[in-house]
């Protein structure tokens, strides 16, 4: 009887260590790859965040040109993407004292020129005053006198 | 058989130590640190964009081009020609080019304080027909045309202003322009004179002779103090040459 209860308690202590390395192992490897995982997760998030913040301040876009239709019903609004970065722009109108207009979701390649038509009847000799809004919310401005 | 025991414990605590400070080092290691390290690179391409966006915008304040346009001559009466001079300190390129309505692609560069010729272009002029022109850099910057409108009436060409601009970049501060005239009889009369600071690299001074007519000869004279430190003689030959003409001192 003494000699079973010695060989119980020799034993026991191995089987503890294991018992206990395994779980160490297990719950340190689950911590491993949680943290490998999360760590994945922030630093990708970080990456696409600090990626957008930077195609938001290097976009860079003007309004080079604008003319009407000889009726004054349609404004072409030359947009010049002069950037690094594709671009979507939405461009409002605006007659002084009237209504306005919008043409929304152009896009705009790098260093492309683009026609945006805006409807807008304008009548002569008015002014208009005409904003393109890109969607990472930068803008420019032009003034138009309709001849 | 105690002190068996008590071995068998110390063995599993320090076990357990060091599988955690393992898994605890290899946690920093294979997800901190390089999550650090990809966070860092990030961060270090934002501010190098947004230094090299800094800097362009910064040329881009900087480009200053003229443009100016004259009819090309017999060989092609119906075209413009068009010349753009560079009086900034950095190269400018041409990229489009707007006539009235219609634009052109080109890709001319227009080296500082140099002018080039643009192109030639046939506008098929008809009587009354006015031509506004500009043009386009690759920064985004877009200059009108110096003198105007041109315009074409009777079958004559015709601008609104003619021009005599003076840019001084020789050492000093305050300059006196004096603008003279040749007369029939081959004498010189003073017709203009001016007083410019120069600010900053450069002076420019812009005397209008459009009243004049052409063709006509001109001698500008640039002093400092009442030293002449540069003198001119300079042909207003309009529409056989451009509208106008630059002097550098």
């Amino acid at each position: 009887m003494k000699w079973e209860k010695k060989r119980s308690k020799g034993l026991s202590p191995v089987i503890a260590t294991i018992i206990l390395s395994a779980v160490v192992i297990s719950v340190g490897g689950a911590i491993w790859s949680f943290a490998q995982g999360a760590s994945t997760v922030i630093a990708n998030n970080y990456v696409n965040d600090t990626l957008t913040l930077m195609n938001e301040i290097i976009e860079r876009f003007t309004v080079e040109h604008v003319s009407n239709s000889s009726d004054g019903k349609i404004l072409h609004v030359w947009v010049y993407n002069y950037g690094d970065v594709d671009i979507e722009v939405d461009v409002y109108a605006t007659i002084s004292g009237g209504s306005s207009n919008s043409t929304l979701g152009t896009k705009i390649a790098s260093q492309m020129l683009v026609c945006i038509d805006v409807t807008l009847n304008a009548p002569s000799e008015s002014m208009v005053a005409i904003k393109v809004h890109s969607r990472r919310q930068n803008n420019a401005f032009y003034q138009y006198y309709v001849s | 058989m105690r002190f068996i025991n008590t071995m068998y414990r110390k063995r599993r605590k320090g076990v357990s130590t060091i599988l955690g400070t393992l898994i605890f080092i290899g946690i920093l290691f294979t997800a901190v640190v390089p999550m650090a390290l990809v966070m860092k690179q990030a961060d270090t391409i934002y501010e190098q964009k947004r230094l090299e966006r800094l800097r362009l915008d910064e040329d881009r304040a900087n480009e200053e081009v003229d443009l100016y346009v004259y009819p090309t001559g017999d060989s092609a009466p119906d075209n413009l020609t068009f010349e753009g001079y560079n009086r900034g300190v950095l190269g400018s390129t041409i990229i489009r080019i707007w006539i009235n309505e219609d634009n052109k692609s080109v890709d001319i560069v227009v080296q500082p304080n140099s002018e080039a010729v643009i192109g030639s272009y046939d506008v098929d002029p008809q009587d009354g027909d006015t031509f506004d022109v500009k043009m386009t850099t690759a920064r985004g910057r877009s200059f009108e045309c110096g003198t105007g409108t041109i315009s074409f009436e009777d079958g004559y060409w015709s601008v609104e202003a003619l021009l005599i601009n003076v840019l001084i970049s020789s050492g000093g501060v305050v300059f006196k322009i004096e603008l003279w005239l040749q007369l029939e009889d081959e004498s010189w009369e003073m017709i203009d004179e001016a007083q410019v600071w120069k600010i900053g690299g450069t002076a420019l001074k812009t005397f209008d002779v459009t009243a004049r007519g052409t063709p006509k000869t001109y001698k500008v004279i640039v002093k400092r103090g009442s030293n002449p430190i540069h003198e001119e003689i300079i042909e207003m030959n309009w529409p056989e040459g451009p509208p106008i003409i630059w002097v550098y001192s």
